[in-house]
């Protein structure tokens, strides 16, 4: 245990001192650790003025992965990860629908899968070490290159490479959200029972089968003027939850770090004009009216900068 | 004595009778002991009752009571309107502190209020309800990124 952590701060201070496309495959290599890192473990997540705890468990390799992490506090919730698929559950339907908002944030698991587009918009570097859950490590920081996005900064366990604390900050450098764990042990359970669920109202966000949604041909035209670095990863003509009746267009973008939604749909006779919310610690809301039609924009984006990124959109939708 | 020490502290005795009985209970240790015990009384039924309202209505009509009474009497009697100012002055700080304490508890028992976790923390709750429906969307999308993998490489049109 001694040689293997030994081995492990050698090995951080050689990177210390490697060239940056080192950290990047570093980086690569902390989000499959965060996605596949057997373990048991007890984590807080903490945004604006809230805190909660949440259990995580997690044991099995690559494609066959289960988790479990289940509230500590505020209503009963859990979130079941087998493989692919991704399931809330809680004892009753108000709950669930906390549930449904708690799995958007699948700590340690905060990185994207594909991160290959992020070197475009962001640079890494190493910024010291620290001690969380009576562990040492090391912290990585991604910054924005052009300071209207938050900064990322994670610090790594350097043997296993999980993150065991992730801070988002604003530009000022005040913590927007952070996660960090408690107490982390990097093993799984040994009884596959814990993996069920212990109530009987459920969500399914995400099936085990192939996903249904995907980029057709047009849509990489339909929207131009988003900020540099920001890829179409999908896009879909859609309901908003529970709105049968109401269709908008929904694209995602990432720029390799983050997530944005953009809304597309007709002008609304009750526009409430431009207004920006914050929705869940670092997502935020803001909708603004573009010629005819009503645009929103959600993801971990400042206020401000979703604001300015609207009025710069150009949309050209087919009818 | 007894009746006229706690008279005194509900405010009932007039300017001289006050003077009195402030006098004698500064002279005798006996009615001081009683004095206190009365205040420590009051102290705890106010510290069990939440909202101290009868001491605050009875201090603020103390307070529009004496500045009147003050003032024309200042050359007639110096002596007892140092009395009298001393016993505004106790009256405002204790004003002051049965304000602050509601303010206090108010504050408190908001407290749990404002823990708006779960789900979504906005102000307006129809709005709220609306705006959620943008962030259950985004949610559904964004999920766990590993779709994204997936989604690259079957390369379905619809």
């Amino acid at each position: 245990m001694r040689l293997s952590h030994l081995s492990g701060v050698c090995l951080m201070g050689i990177a210390l001192y490697a060239h940056a496309d080192d950290d990047w495959v570093l980086l690569r290599k902390v989000a499959v650790a965060a996605r596949q890192q057997p373990l048991s473990g007890t984590y807080l997540h903490q945004m604006n003025s809230s805190l909660e705890t949440f259990r995580l468990v997690r044991s099995g390799s690559a494609d066959n992965i289960q988790e479990k992490r289940s509230s500590l506090d505020g209503p009963s919730r859990e979130i079941i990860r087998k493989g692919m698929e991704l399931t809330c559950y809680a004892p009753d339907p108000r709950s669930l629908s906390a549930a449904k908002i708690s799995a958007m944030r699948l700590f340690p698991a905060l990185l994207p899968d594909d991160i290959s587009n992020i070197s475009q918009s962001y640079t890494v570097r190493h910024v010291g070490k620290d001690r969380v859950a009576q562990r040492d490590c090391n912290w990585l920081e991604l910054r924005p290159k052009d300071s209207k996005r938050y900064v990322m900064r994670l610090c790594v366990e350097p043997v296993s490479l999980l993150p065991l604390k992730v801070v988002t900050q604003n530009a000022t450098g005040d913590a927007v959200e952070q996660f960090t764990f408690t107490e982390v042990e990097l093993q799984g359970p040994k009884d596959k029972g814990v993996f069920r669920s212990q109530y009987k109202q459920s969500y399914m966000l995400r099936s085990a089968s192939a996903p249904q949604m995907t980029i057709d041909a047009d849509a990489a035209g339909e929207v131009t003027g988003m900020p540099p670095g920001f890829k179409l990863l999908r896009a879909v003509q859609r309901s908003l939850p529970g709105q049968l009746d109401r269709q908008v267009r929904h694209m995602v973008f990432s720029d390799g770090l983050v997530m944005l939604s953009l809304f597309i749909e007709p002008q609304a006779p009750d526009a409430r004009g431009d207004r920006t919310v914050n929705l869940h610690g670092a997502v935020n809301m803001a909708t603004a009216e573009q010629g005819d039609y009503l645009v929103t924009l959600v993801g971990d984006l400042p206020e401000p900068t979703m604001l300015a990124m609207i009025k710069n959109l150009k949309i050209a939708l087919k009818p | 004595m007894r009746e006229k020490i706690s008279a005194l502290m509900d405010g009932e005795l007039d300017g001289q009778q006050a003077g009195r009985t402030i006098n004698a209970i500064t002279e005798e240790e006996d009615l001081k002991q009683v004095w206190d015990a009365y205040h420590l009384i009051g102290d705890a039924m106010r510290a069990n009752s939440h909202v101290a309202v009868n001491v605050r209505q009875q201090v603020m009509e103390q307070l529009a009571g004496e500045p009147t009474v003050l003032a024309p009497r200042r050359w007639l009697a110096p002596v007892r309107t140092r009395r009298a100012g001393a016993v505004a002055l106790a009256a405002s700080v204790s004003f002051a502190a049965v304000v602050g304490w509601q303010q206090l508890s108010h504050g408190n028992g908001a407290a749990p209020l404002a823990d708006h976790a779960v789900p979504v923390a906005a102000i307006q709750p129809a709005q709220q309800d609306h705006d959620d429906l943008y962030l259950t969307a985004h949610q559904e999308m964004t999920a766990d990124q590993s779709v994204y993998k997936v989604s690259y490489g079957n390369g379905v049109r619809h």
